[in-house]
């Protein structure tokens, strides 16, 4: 009993943090209508700053305390202003996009500046432990708490006393409504998120010495504080405080008594989150915003044998010729091509944001590489076999698509990716330990050698054939009937079943062939090293690659594959880092892009060219009507504006 | 065996307050129903319960005889069951012509692993929808091309590319100018002509006294009159709802 109180007061701790960034993600959400993504990123950053200023340039600790704090409140105001101000008025998931472009950006900017270890940070308060109740309590502990529990009062004191807090409150319910009775929108949401970063910078500096500092680990905070801001539904600050607290609780206990399942306790921010959104069926509070809700342009595709077969002989050349680090490299941007393949069918035509594609690739991986080795099936067959593998846990992660859509689904497979991350490819019951990760015997086909540590070049053939393929299948498919039913759910999900559509049939249908043609691009890196090693399926990644996608165009094909080439390890990242010397350039290229495109190009790169030959055609669509009106025409289309 | 469509004692309730109460209708083939009412009186509620977008608290819809009270709407959809909807919702990215084949298109067994393989175009015969709704030229163009008026021809193609046994109609003529207005009356019997049966929703009432066969009118969600549009015409019940004189008012 006494260990089992000791266990729950650990808890506190990150218990605490949970709700300060729970807290903050609930401020900036009803100040500006944005899911911040990058919540605990910015917590991150801003602990590294105060650990520079603190421990790097010797600054007294209040000192360095109230300059990290500034910092975080001019990140906030940078964020508003350079962002999420441009993208008021854009539909939800362009917004999601740019605060994962706001995490990407912060994580690899972190990277860049500070270092990829994991820091120590000298502790706040005397380490000496003082006994409460019999049990022995660390003062940091305490201050994590108080500090919780306070600032908590002062925001709720502050929302519900002030005026501010009132015209915030007002425009939550209607930003509309809030604007004509002589409310900035603009500068409520800016002093908003000012408050909610410094809130995150709080917690990011009180946890760094509990938990020591680690640019990634701590920006995937944002699952645990989004499970306390959903507990509390985004508006009940009390609420998100006892959530933030029993997770944190939670954890720990967990890990105490079930410490041989390894990554259980990862999955319990998942679970609350799944909980809430899926079976309690709330979601986040819908805002009475002014909002368009298109998705990117889809364009129907053509020539595809043609442009497949100018594709392949072009990679052909290039595997071969190029130098072979870059060739290489090269066949890592396939590998790349065919995650992003599985985001086109998913992101791109059904509209569902998927963060949680490389988990589903690290599942192909050892799935192929368990098939290859308890069932003796070689290859391709063990690539195919490991695919399929993943096809019902891409159900599942599908599942909840049926009852919650957008923003609150990019939540559920974020926290999916986290929860396959830790609880899956971090356990050796499930990965077999590093002698399961290997595979038995390099790729071979008709007694040609195919092995990807011997052959690069060659297996950059086979990468190549299953790339091509993916990407005949996806183009069948936007071309036929069932192709045309996703995009008709994408659009309008009450239209396609009041149209005879089968709406949660379609959904899974995509969940289905997405993580099939990601779970191969996972085999396909098994093969290529011989080994599967957990951290290629990080959650970052499938981040990454959504940010890849979004930016050439994550409805087109062509655009969506030419993000690839960014992709970590791909030739131009590669390219980056031998002029620059960084690897994190590229990462924060595709987080700044991420943005940049989001913002001045939401249809993604590819469909630049697209829109100049819309005009023409509209242009000449406009002129045949203009013909037709003259006669007794039964319809009379005028065009009204250009798209 | 009674072909169409009979609601029977639908009741919908958003919380405490009915919107629907007690409303029964049939639809026979070859039917225009009018289903008149001020605004929320509940006639959309009704076509979304009817069509199962919205929960019923209670009655039954049967449908050709098969009770379809408890099928999924997609379920009602490709039982003959369809509807348009007042702000229209059209399938952007999708042609004219792909709008309709999505509605048309039966699921076939592994359908979605043969398309992948091998697409599927349209099996269906979308030109006789294209052809009754005056759409034949159009069906290669994009929706947001069109004119608000020609939009809704889509949606009403849309709806009876599939053959229905039904089609309920929400606010069809909304935004059309009168000449729209008529050709979409030409349109609706010519439909009527080819055996479809019609719920029409309208503010229009001139044009739902004109094409309707029978005409029911609520407000409050409760059915206030039911007959002939000839005799519709004349209710005082109805004149009372639309133009507010109090009946029985205590406050």
């Amino acid at each position: 009993m006494q260990e089992l109180l000791a266990y729950v007061v650990l808890g506190f701790g990150p218990g605490a943090v949970n709700a300060l960034l729970g807290l903050g993600l609930v401020t900036v959400y009803r100040g500006s209508g944005v899911l911040n993504f990058g919540h605990a990123a910015v917590a991150m950053y801003v602990a590294f700053v105060f650990r520079t200023f603190r421990q790097e340039w010797g600054w007294p600790t209040p000192i360095a305390l109230v300059g990290a704090l500034c910092v975080a409140a001019l990140l906030g105001l940078l964020i508003h202003v350079l962002v999420m101000h441009p993208l008021r008025h854009a539909p939800s998931l362009a917004r999601v996009t740019g605060s994962l472009g706001v995490l990407l950006t912060l994580s690899s900017l972190a990277y860049w500046q500070f270092g990829s270890g994991t820091f120590t940070v000298n502790p706040l308060t005397p380490t000496s432990p003082v006994t409460i109740f019999g049990v022995r309590v660390g003062w940091d502990r305490i201050l994590l708490v108080c500090v919780a529990v306070v600032l908590t009062g002062v925001l709720w004191l502050f929302y519900q006393r002030t005026l501010f807090g009132l015209a915030t409150r007002a425009a939550a319910e209607s930003e509309k409504g809030a604007a004509v009775v002589g409310f900035s929108q603009a500068r409520l949401a800016a002093i908003n998120w000012m408050i909610g970063c410094v809130l995150a910078g709080v917690g990011g500096i009180l946890i760094s010495p509990i938990a020591r500092l680690n640019a990634l680990q701590m920006s995937l905070l944002i699952a645990p504080a989004l499970a306390a801001a959903l507990l509390g539904r985004f508006e009940n600050l009390w609420l998100v405080l006892t959530g933030g607290m029993l997770l944190g609780v939670g954890e720990t206990v967990i890990g105490k008594y079930f410490n041989d399942i390894r990554g259980l306790t990862a999955t319990l921010p998942f679970l609350l989150i799944v909980l809430m959104l899926v079976v309690k069926g709330s979601s986040l509070p819908q805002r009475g915003e002014l909002v368009y809700s298109n998705m990117p342009l889809a364009p129907p595709v053509h020539r595809v044998p043609l442009k497949l077969a100018v594709f392949a002989t072009v990679s052909v050349v290039l595997l071969f010729w190029l130098p072979s680090s870059y060739s290489a490299a090269y066949s890592i941007a396939l590998i790349g091509g065919v995650i992003i393949l599985s985001l086109v069918v998913i992101v791109g035509w059904v509209g569902q944001i998927s963060l949680c594609q490389v988990g589903f690739a690290g599942i192909g991986a050892y799935a192929t590489v368990r098939v290859a080795n308890h069932l003796s099936i070689g290859f391709p067959f063990s690539i195919f076999l490991g695919a399929l593998v993943a096809v019902p846990v891409g159900v599942l992660v599908g599942l909840p698509a049926l009852r919650v859509r957008g923003v609150n689904l990019a939540v559920v497979t974020l926290g999916a990716g986290i929860a396959l991350e830790r609880m899956v490819f971090n356990n050796p019951t499930f990965t077999g330990g590093s002698n399961g990760s290997t595979v038995p015997r390099g790729a071979e086909l008709f007694g040609i050698d195919l092995d990807g540590r011997t052959q690069p070049a060659r297996y950059g053939l086979v990468i190549l054939a299953v790339l091509c393929l993916c990407v005949l299948l996806v183009a069948n498919l936007r071309r036929s009937v069932s192709g045309r039913r996703m995009l008709a759910v994408r659009a309008d999900e009450t239209a396609a079943a009041a149209s005879g559509i089968n709406v949660s049939k379609v959904k899974l249908q995509a969940f289905a062939l997405s993580s099939f043609v990601a779970a191969l691009a996972g085999g396909l890196m098994a093969y290529r090293a011989g080994r599967v090693s957990e951290s290629s399926f990080v959650v970052f990644q499938s981040i990454n690659f959504f940010a890849l996608a979004y930016i050439g165009g994550i409805a087109t094909i062509g655009g969506a594959l030419a993000g690839t080439l960014l992709a970590p390890g791909a030739p131009g990242a590669l390219w980056l880092r031998n002029t620059i010397g960084s690897d994190q350039v590229s990462q924060t290229l595709s987080g700044v892009g991420l943005i940049v495109t989001v913002i001045t190009q939401p249809d993604g790169v590819a469909n630049i060219v697209r829109h100049e030959k819309e005009k023409r055609r509209i242009k000449a669509a406009r002129a045949a009507l203009a013909d037709r009106a003259t006669g007794p025409e039964v319809a009379r289309p005028v065009p009204e504006s250009l798209p | 065996m009674t072909a169409g469509l009979i609601a029977e004692g639908i009741i919908v309730r958003y919380g405490q307050i009915a919107a629907v109460d007690n409303v029964s209708i049939e639809v026979s083939p070859s039917q225009i129903v009018g289903l008149i009412g001020p605004n929320g009186a509940g006639k959309t509620s009704f076509i979304d319960a009817v069509t199962g977008l919205t929960p019923m608290a209670g009655g039954r819809v049967l449908l050709d005889d098969v009770d379809v009270t408890a099928w999924a709407p997609h379920r009602r959809a490709n039982a003959g069951l369809r509807r348009t909807f007042q702000a229209l919702r059209l399938f952007d990215d999708l042609t004219v012509s792909e709008n309709l084949i999505v509605a048309a298109e039966n699921d076939r067994r592994f359908g979605f692993l043969r398309d992948l393989v091998r697409p599927r175009q349209a099996t269906v015969a979308i030109d006789r929808a294209l052809e009754m709704t005056g759409l034949h030229d159009l069906a290669d163009a994009l929706p947001r091309d069109l004119s608000a008026g020609t939009r809704r021809l889509v949606g009403v193609a849309r709806g009876v590319v599939a053959d229905p046994s039904v089609l309920m109609l929400d606010e069809p003529a909304a935004g059309l100018d009168t000449h729209e207005t008529e050709e979409l009356g030409r349109v609706l019997q010519r439909l009527a002509e080819a055996g479809v049966g019609m719920l029409l929703v309208e503010h229009d009432t001139e044009l739902v006294f004109r094409v309707s066969h029978h005409v029911v009118a609520i407000d409050f969600g409760k059915a206030i009159a039911s007959g002939p549009p000839t005799e519709i015409r004349q209710s005082e019940a109805l004149i009372a709802a639309y133009l507010g004189i109090a009946v029985d008012e205590d406050d």
